[in-house]
């Protein structure tokens, strides 16, 4: 299967791309298909803590996008209860098999630092993000501290 | 679920649909008699196409068909190609150091050299056991009919198109009509997979790999006196070893007689 060799490749160099929001990444040795990265924002409201990402590639991978999914709970106007949410550079009609993880990675780590409220998945979460911005921060840092692992030294 | 996740739910249901009933074709099938193409008119009801296709049964002998899954046009052609180099060592020679070539051109143009480098290697190991004959025949079209694999092979026909196209982008830029730059329209309709070619890709790719293709086409608008192609490039003075026959959406392999 030649994804496993870009796989191989990819998987080696977000290890060591230096990166700290992204560099910790995990993969079972048995299944290349299945990655977990951390994800370290640093911004707040969620710089309290660091979330876990599930990266799931199709064997067609690149040529169909990977399927990633938050296993970490988080409190966002874009990001649902399951860990779903809606990113463009991953979506079926945009995926470029010329696109790395790492710049899903990126793209990811800015919808945390940046929530786009006018394209929410949590309505609720979205109207609170826009007319009570303190109670947003205030709920989205006790939920993140609750919720979230911890940030690695 | 949302409303909006209901939908990417159900697309993504269809979507599912619609491969699964793509690959009850193979990729890549075997060379047939070109009759067949007869027998899918009736002479009654479209009299037209059945017609068309008794004048080319004359010139043509045999057909491949090729899965419609929008990477039609470029399987075609790369299959075309591929069948040439295996019958003559020299070509296939040339046509390695043509793709070796496109790997600076491509990196040249701005093109994202780590995917670029890795679509451009496994393109070109694969295309260099045909020409030192290290694989069969049997072999190239299993690795043809595999996803996985053929995948690889399309991406980068797709990748010296766009190439082709944004290294001559002052004579093509003017053809796209809806206001996108051709850096956008090649990223979206020829990088992407499944996107059908139009006639930017179809010129991209002829130029791009240096093999003249002839076009037939089985559609009575562009077939008025009913024995109409196109050779492209138009000004090539030879006739084109590759012939294709398109059907409305549609381009399979034919052979002439």
């Amino acid at each position: 299967m030649s994804a496993t060799r870009r796989l191989q490749k990819e998987l080696g160099d977000l290890k060591s791309c230096g990166v700290k929001a992204y560099e910790n990444v995990d993969c079972e040795e048995s299944n290349l298909l299945k990655w977990t990265v951390l994800l370290v924002p640093d911004k707040e409201p969620y710089n309290k803590g660091a979330f876990k990402v599930g990266i799931t590639f199709p064997v067609d991978y690149p040529f169909k996008p990977p399927k990633v999914l938050f296993e970490t709970k988080i409190y966002h106007p874009n990001i649902d209860e399951e860990g779903k949410f809606c990113l463009p550079i991953v979506a079926r009609e945009n995926w470029k098999p010329a696109t790395k993880t790492e710049q899903v990675m990126m793209a990811l780590l800015s919808l945390i630092n940046e929530p786009e409220p006018s394209h929410p998945i949590r309505a609720d979460v979205a109207e609170e993000y826009q007319k009570d911005r303190k109670k947003f921060l205030k709920t989205a840092e006790e939920f993140t501290k609750k919720h979230a692992e911890k940030r690695p030294e | 679920m949302t409303d909006a996740e209901n939908e990417i739910e159900l697309q993504d249901q269809q979507f599912k649909q619609i491969e699964n009933e793509q690959k009850m074709f193979p990729l890549v099938a075997d060379r047939l008699p070109f009759d067949l193409v007869i027998l899918d008119y009736d002479a009654e009801t479209s009299p037209d196409y059945y017609n068309k296709a008794k004048e080319l049964a004359n010139t043509y002998g045999e057909i491949r068909q090729i899965r419609g899954d929008g990477n039609c046009f470029y399987r075609a052609v790369f299959v075309g190609i591929l069948e040439v180099c295996m019958k003559n060592e020299e070509k296939a020679k040339q046509f390695l150091e043509t793709c070796l070539g496109w790997n600076d051109r491509l990196l040249k143009l701005g093109f994202p050299d780590w995917t670029t480098n890795d679509f451009c290697e496994v393109f070109t190991d694969w295309f260099k056991k045909v020409v030192n004959k290290e694989t069969t025949s049997e072999k190239i079209f299993d690795d043809l009919n595999d996803d996985s694999q053929s995948n690889y092979l399309i991406i980068f026909m797709r990748l010296i198109t766009s190439g082709y196209l944004k290294e001559h982008s002052e004579d093509y830029a003017p053809f796209i009509d809806d206001g996108r730059s051709l850096a956008d329209y090649c990223s979206t309709e020829i990088e992407a997979m499944w996107k059908d070619a139009d006639h930017l890709g179809i010129s991209g790719l002829v130029l791009a790999t240096g093999y003249n293709i002839r076009i037939e086409y089985m559609d009575r608008t562009a077939a008025p006196n009913g024995g109409w192609h196109y050779d492209i490039p138009a000004d090539c003075n030879e006739t084109p070893e590759i012939s294709l026959l398109y059907r409305p959406g549609h381009y399979d392999i034919i052979y002439h007689k």
